[in-house]
């Protein structure tokens, strides 16, 4: 089992709050917040042209010029490819590596160097490792199906491997003192164990990666953020704005779609408050 | 003239227990083929901690257990060694056949393992596996359909359809119904008599162990507090009814 935050030490912490432990913690909390508070300067920033902005944006926004809603649904069908090809490749790769660095799995001296490999691509964001493929392969999709994908690798990495080791060990401990190796093991009891999470996990990285497929085009990796910088660099903020719009639909779309779909393989169909 | 073959399962001043904390210390256990021992004690006696570190999922704290001539961290040659523990160990999400194909693994190689095709022989050895343990006709079921007493069969199964030279089994006739129980140990004994296996069974009844062994060990204060053998003649314990 990993260890964790279960429902118990939350239930815990909670009561110590009444507790002088529990004002020690809030006053640490608060004194953290209040000096990052100052260490900015955000008791400086001047939010009066603030207003004079806004009515800008909006005079130069509205009405959208929606003739560039072709090329945004061009850039938006360009984002999906990248955030599926990077998904499907991405998480097809972790799983190998997630499996590997599986402390119930495998040694520490195979877990760790596994491990370490996620944390190092989960070190850049998207958008970072969009800027270096632009860099080596060029500006384009092929730039972005790079980027999505390593770092799909890293993120998804860590939730396989996390479910992973959240899986009961006594069939693979029966199954393997039965006689099946370690590779029959983790093929016949831990992916079939698992593999509802995984696509799960695959599900939601779908949805985070339609937003960073949106976002890395602004460096040039293709989709529909390439358009979107194109037009802020000319100031067409009439035209900027219905390809956010696009982005915003699309987003909450795939964000309850993702949730529908996911709900059908964990088995959870919803949240049931009170009861 | 050839030496005789040593005891499947020996041991000798064994200590078991967790993260260096042992349980049951200094046993020393012999069981030779075609024989069944039997472990009682109270709960957290130990019993199921002799048997995983029997069966080599954990490492002995001290003293040494031989098993088909084996020592920890080696293993028996595969598919010598049934397993059988308390919890089971099913892939729920798994069915029935799958499962006790599970049994078969030791002999799948690796192109088949990696494409999940077993064998058409290892499939019906699986299947009368599972005919034996009185499962018939629920191949195909899920295991979550199944009930407590059901998976149990499916896990003896699993562990019978190898026909091992060792079998460990932890509690291995509890959830199950006495006609069910009889029939199990029936299947059990044919198979003893057919491959001479040596068999360990955690039991929390007394008198299904006595009924079923040749030897019962009570484990008790982090030891053997007593060996009974119920087929002996002097002894009190052959007047017990047979299960």
């Amino acid at each position: 089992m990993s260890k964790g935050a279960t429902p118990e030490t939350i239930t815990s912490l909670w009561d110590r709050l009444g507790t002088g432990t529990g004002t020690v913690l809030l006053f640490v909390v608060l004194s953290l917040a209040a000096w990052s508070f100052l260490a900015l300067n955000l008791h400086q920033t001047n939010f009066s042209g603030g207003a004079e902005g806004l009515g800008f944006l909006f005079d130069a926004a509205i009405p959208p010029d929606m003739s560039v809603l072709e090329v945004g649904l061009r850039g938006l069908v360009e984002t999906l490819y990248i955030a599926y090809l990077g998904t499907l490749i991405g998480v097809t790769l972790s799983l190998p590596v997630s499996l590997l660095a599986s402390r119930n799995l495998f040694p520490w001296y195979v877990n760790v160097p596994a491990r370490w490999s996620l944390a190092g691509l989960r070190v850049l964001p998207s958008i970072l490792w969009a800027i270096i493929f632009v860099i080596l392969v060029g500006t384009g999709p092929p730039a972005g199906v790079l980027a999505i994908s390593l770092y799909t690798i890293g993120f998804v990495g860590k939730l396989e491997y996390e479910a992973f080791e959240g899986l009961d060990n006594e069939p693979m401990e029966a199954v393997g003192s039965l006689g099946a190796s370690r590779f029959q093991v983790l093929r016949f009891v831990v992916l079939p164990q698992a593999v509802n999470s995984v696509i799960s996990q695959a599900v939601f990285m779908f949805e985070y990666n339609v937003r960073h497929a949106a976002a890395i085009g602004i460096v040039g990796a293709g989709g529909i953020g390439y358009y979107i910088i194109g037009y802020l660099d000319f100031f067409a903020y009439d035209r900027v704005i219905v390809l956010l719009g696009i982005v915003f639909v699309v987003v909450v779309v795939t964000d309850e779609l993702s949730y529908r779909f996911r709900s059908f393989f964990t088995g959870n169909a919803g949240t049931s408050f009170g009861k | 003239m050839t030496a005789p073959s040593p005891p499947p399962i020996r041991c000798r001043d064994l200590s078991v227990g967790y993260d260096g904390v042992p349980v049951l210390e200094n046993l020393s256990v012999t069981v030779e083929e075609a024989t069944t021992v039997a472990i009682v004690g109270r709960s957290g006696c130990g019993k199921s901690t002799l048997l995983k570190t029997l069966a080599g999922i954990l490492e002995p704290l001290g003293g040494e257990a031989t098993v088909l001539g084996t020592t920890f961290p080696q293993t028996p040659p595969r598919g010598t060694l049934g397993y059988i523990p308390q919890s089971l160990g099913l892939v729920m999400r798994g069915t029935v056949l799958q499962n006790v194909l599970h049994g078969t693994l030791s002999d799948l190689g690796t192109v088949r393992s990696f494409l999940g095709r077993f064998p058409r022989d290892a499939e019906q050895e699986a299947r009368a596996a599972i005919e034996d343990v009185g499962l018939a006709g629920t191949e195909q079921s899920r295991v979550t359909e199944l009930s407590g007493g059901q998976r149990r069969r499916v896990a003896i199964a699993r562990a019978f359809v190898q026909r091992p030279r060792v079998l460990l089994a932890d509690e291995m006739l509890s959830e199950l119904d006495e006609e069910t129980a009889r029939s199990i140990v029936n299947c059990l004994c044919e198979l003893q008599e057919g491959t001479g296996m040596a068999v360990v069974v955690v039991e929390h009844n007394r008198d299904i162990a006595r009924a079923m062994s040749d030897q019962v060990l009570h484990l008790e204060n982090g030891g053997i507090q007593e060996r009974i053998e119920p087929t002996s003649t002097n002894h009190p314990d052959t007047q017990q009814n047979d299960v």
